[in-house]
């Protein structure tokens, strides 16, 4: 079941892009084909943090850290590049969770935790639809 | 005809042996300002100016350059300091909001993050560096789609950018034509990397090394540095800057830079560091990322609206720093650093090497919250228990026993694959030391307990009980805090005892404070287990016979529980003495044949061996020679690194050492001289105001030319006297005296 989250907005500083947002809400925004990879877009309304850590992606018991990052107009994505052999062994409906650095992690129920206790570097983007492929 | 002179350089060495004063030396304060004025230029040869090998996109060569106004003297050393990963760009009209790509896209600008070092550039170059901040914007943009998230580029960058000085060095460019020719002393070199940066130097160091090293790298820091990929830096200087409320690279991966070379490489001489910064984040060593100093894109990692109650920078009695803190932390600790390494200055040797407790007063931190790990080399420390493999419960690195009693639980753990967890909690970023599923960690020594009776002791054999050499006892700690009392700090009893069974006793908070409890309550990334070392001046334990240590004790009795990770247990050993070495000259060899003089003193009857290193790997065995005043032929012309290692033993007391290095120029071209001309003479040598000829008439005209060939004066002979320019730098020179009959060429060295 996808969490409801509460979105809380921080001062919006003048010089542009405000700190890490407290719960940040993000979702797959699509899914398509590209050469020999699968390319699996996750998309937020607010930008996603520009640093030297990386948003790993968990898709059931596997993750994935290749990826690129966009911050226009505000709004976020990081486009992750699976190879298509992966994606192919990824359970349709699996759980899908992001979090920014790595996360230590065995069950959903973990990473609740870690999502209440820390809810700037972690998200749950619900399930995986492969029906979303194009 | 081709002419074979004959030249022979000669250098003498005095070595004096002399044990330095067991009392505490109290270091000058490495971040006061230097004298120099300072002029910052930048140079922007475009956006998609140079093709890394390993990166496939085209990237950006820019950068900035502080450096001693007019550069009157040099060759200047050199630091180049490479920026972390970051927005690139940002909207030029409001919200100005920041994102990454390159180039920057219509209507957007570049964020300028090699500015952001702007403070400490200019702080270097004040005291005589020249220093290079490189723009990597088109590395961040693209990297993290990449499996080597770019490093291979950013050691590929900075290479260029030293390629493109040493163009700079020699034949000048656009934009700065020849402003810069002769003045950048490119075997001095020191790199600072912050962030993904900091990865990326250590990536540079080794590139530069397997590239035969063209450049002398002699000190890297890496700054609150990424460790993505677990590679080693051994052989050079290191220092790595750990913030404590990192809230980007959260778990402090860096750590691994120190924990990793610590012994595996058993040549490996170069001393390491750790610096933990209790208050301090990730992105305020940088003005260009921090709220308030740039238009976009900054930002406080740890989260503005935290509520820890030490990192939460809005919280009532937080332990942070403020930016202007955070920037003197970091300028006067990486200014000791390089100034100690790449510019000799050995005097803030005690700062770095946990003899001066108190931090700088321009660092702006005091004794609560900054702490310092130190390697020392092989030569200068004795090992008794490096805790590096479970065998190491029972019997220490000396061979001795390690015993132990009373206690609640003690055993090694954490480290080597295989090795049971520390297990503080289950979060990773708690404890920055410990391994990952494919790398090991930092293996720990725990040891808990519940009584005053309770102690943990370490043997010592026979052979290594004589500690006459040793000024200092050292070990890392840390508490372990899921088994330690909330906001309780610790304390305990050290004890050295000799073969008569007599004991000399000091406890750990009249030398350090590193055994906090560890600050901050957030669930996941705090309180952090931190390594700092503890280090006691031997000075301390009295009353024994320090020629028959027996045993290392930690008792106890000072706090009622409690729960400590040890490692890296030893004695640090005092210098071995002072080197010092004149030069003379002498003309008497045939080809590359070179004679080496070694003169050696030692003193208390310590039995010294010395090592020469021709610094010539193509002479194979021939490289080295361990016999006093050796003869070498080079193979070709160039610059050789030649340096003199001495040996110095006492008994069966472990060895100390030391070291004389030297360049040896060889350009035959320019050396090459008629045998006829063997005649004239030039001295005194070295020379400081003047020199002598003999042996060539009034009419001849002599020159004097720099060591990189430019001519420094031009002048006619009269009456044998030449007068040396008043402005001339010290160092080596080539005096060129045209005769009707040829040109003799004569070596000098001025100094004064």
């Amino acid at each position: 079941m996808r969490n409801k989250l509460l979105l809380v907005c921080l001062t919006f500083l003048s010089f542009g892009l405000p700190d890490i947002v407290i719960a940040q809400t993000a979702s797959i925004s699509g899914i398509r084909v590209q050469n020999e990879k699968v390319v699996v877009t996750v998309s937020s309304t607010e930008a996603f943090y520009i640093g030297n850590n990386i948003h790993v992606l968990y898709i059931g018991d596997k993750h994935f850290d290749l990826y690129d990052q966009n911050n226009s107009e505000q709004k976020g994505t990081l486009t992750y590049y699976i190879p298509k052999e992966d994606f192919s062994k990824l359970a349709d409906g699996a759980k899908v969770f992001l979090s920014y650095g790595e996360a230590t992690f065995d069950t959903e129920e973990d990473f609740n935790d870690l999502l209440k206790a820390d809810p700037e570097r972690h998200w749950i983007l619900g399930k995986l639809d492969k029906s979303m492929m194009k | 005809m081709t002419h074979i002179n004959n030249i022979k350089i000669t250098i003498f060495l005095v070595l004096l042996f002399s044990q330095l004063g067991a009392s505490a030396q109290t270091a000058p304060d490495p971040g006061i300002p230097g004298p120099y004025p300072v002029t910052k230029a930048e140079y922007n040869l475009g956006d998609l100016a140079a093709t890394l090998d390993s990166f496939g996109n085209q990237v950006e060569v820019r950068g900035s350059v502080h450096y001693p106004t007019g550069l009157a003297a040099g060759p200047y050393p050199v630091i180049v300091l490479l920026h972390g990963r970051h927005a690139t760009c940002y909207r030029t009209s409001s919200p100005f909001n920041a994102t990454l790509a390159w180039p920057c896209p219509s209507g957007y600008a570049s964020i300028e993050s090699f500015q952001g070092y702007d403070y400490h550039a200019k702080f270097m170059a004040s005291h005589g560096y020249i220093v290079i901040s490189i723009s990597c914007n088109a590395i961040n943009a693209a990297d993290n789609s990449r499996p080597d998230r770019g490093m291979p580029a950013r050691g590929q960058l900075v290479q260029y950018h030293l390629n493109l000085w040493n163009a700079y060095n020699t034949t000048g460019g656009a934009p700065f034509g020849t402003t810069f020719v002769g003045k950048l002393d490119l075997q001095r070199i020191g790199t600072m990397g912050h962030s993904r940066g900091g990865e990326g130097v250590v990536y540079h160091a080794r590139l530069n090394e397997s590239l035969g090293s063209p450049y002398g790298i002699k000190g890297v820091i890496t700054l609150a540095p990424v460790d993505f990929f677990r590679r080693t830096l051994n052989n050079i200087p290191l220092m790595n800057i750990a913030p404590y409320c990192d809230g980007d690279v959260s778990n402090i991966q860096g750590v691994h830079f120190y924990d990793d070379v610590r012994y595996n490489v058993v040549t490996d001489e170069a001393p390491k560091h750790n610096i933990v910064m209790m208050g301090a984040n990730h992105n305020f060593y940088n003005t260009v990322w921090t709220p308030g100093s740039y238009i976009s894109g900054t930002s406080d990692d740890w989260g503005a609206t935290s509520t820890d109650p030490h990192c939460g920078a809005s919280v009532p009695g937080n332990g942070r720093f403020d930016t202007s803190t955070q920037k003197s932390a970091y300028n006067s600790y990486a200014s000791a650093f390089f100034r100690m390494y790449v510019g000799g200055e050995e005097q803030f040797a005690p700062i770095l090497e946990v003899k001066d407790v108190v931090p700088p007063a321009s660092s702006m931190l005091d004794t609560s919250n900054v702490f310092v790990s130190w390697q020392p080399g092989p030569f200068d420390r004795v090992d008794i228990n490096r805790i590096q493999t479970v065998s190491n419960e029972t019997i220490n690195t000396l061979g001795g026993t390690v015993a132990s009693g009373g206690l609640v639980s003690s055993g090694i753990c954490g480290g080597g694959l295989g090795m049971t967890a520390c297990s503080v909690s289950s979060s990773n970023s708690k404890e920055p030391h410990k391994g990952t599923s494919s790398v090991g960690g930092l293996a720990q020594m725990g040891l808990r307990w519940n009584s005053a009776a309770d102690y943990y002791e370490n043997n010592i054999p026979a052979a290594e009980q004589d500690l006459t050499l040793a000024e200092r006892l050292q070990f890392r700690a840390a508490l372990r805090f899921n088994q330690c009392t909330p906001g309780v700090n610790l304390n305990f009893t050290v004890q050295l005892i000799d073969s008569a069974g007599d004991i000399a006793s000091t406890d750990v908070h009249q030398h350090s404070y590193a055994l906090f409890y560890q600050p901050g309550t957030h669930a996941t990334l705090l309180p952090k287990v931190m390594f700092n070392t503890i280090s006691i001046p031997i000075d301390s334990f009295t009353g024994i016979d320090r020629t028959k240590v027996r045993k290392v004790k930690f008792l106890f009795d000072k706090s009622v529980s409690g729960s400590i990770l040890v490692s890296d247990i030893a004695f640090v050993n005092s210098k071995c003495g002072i080197l010092d070495a004149t030069y003379g000259y002498d003309y008497d060899t045939i080809g590359y044949d070179m004679d080496f003089m070694d003169t050696v003193t030692a003193n208390n009857g310590d039995t010294v061996s010395i090592l020469w290193n021709f610094g010539d790997p193509a002479s194979g065995l021939a490289d080295t020679s361990t016999a006093h005043n050796p003869n070498h032929v080079f193979t070709t012309a160039g610059d050789y690194n030649v340096c003199l290692y001495v040996y110095a033993k006492r008994g069966n007391v472990r060895t100390c050492k030391d070291s004389l290095c030297t360049t040896v120029h060889l350009d035959w071209a320019l050396a090459a001289s008629d045998p006829l001309l063997s005649h004239i003479k030039v001295y005194p040598n070295p020379a400081q105001n003047f020199i002598r000829i003999t042996g060539a008439d009034d009419a001849n005209e002599l020159q004097l030319l720099n060591s990189i060939g430019q001519t420094v004066l031009s002048t006619q002979l009269n009456s044998g006297y030449v007068a040396i320019p008043e402005n001339l730098p010290n160092g080596l020179y080539y005096v060129v005296i045209t005769t009707p009959d040829g040109q003799a060429h004569r070596k000098i060295i001025v100094t004064r």
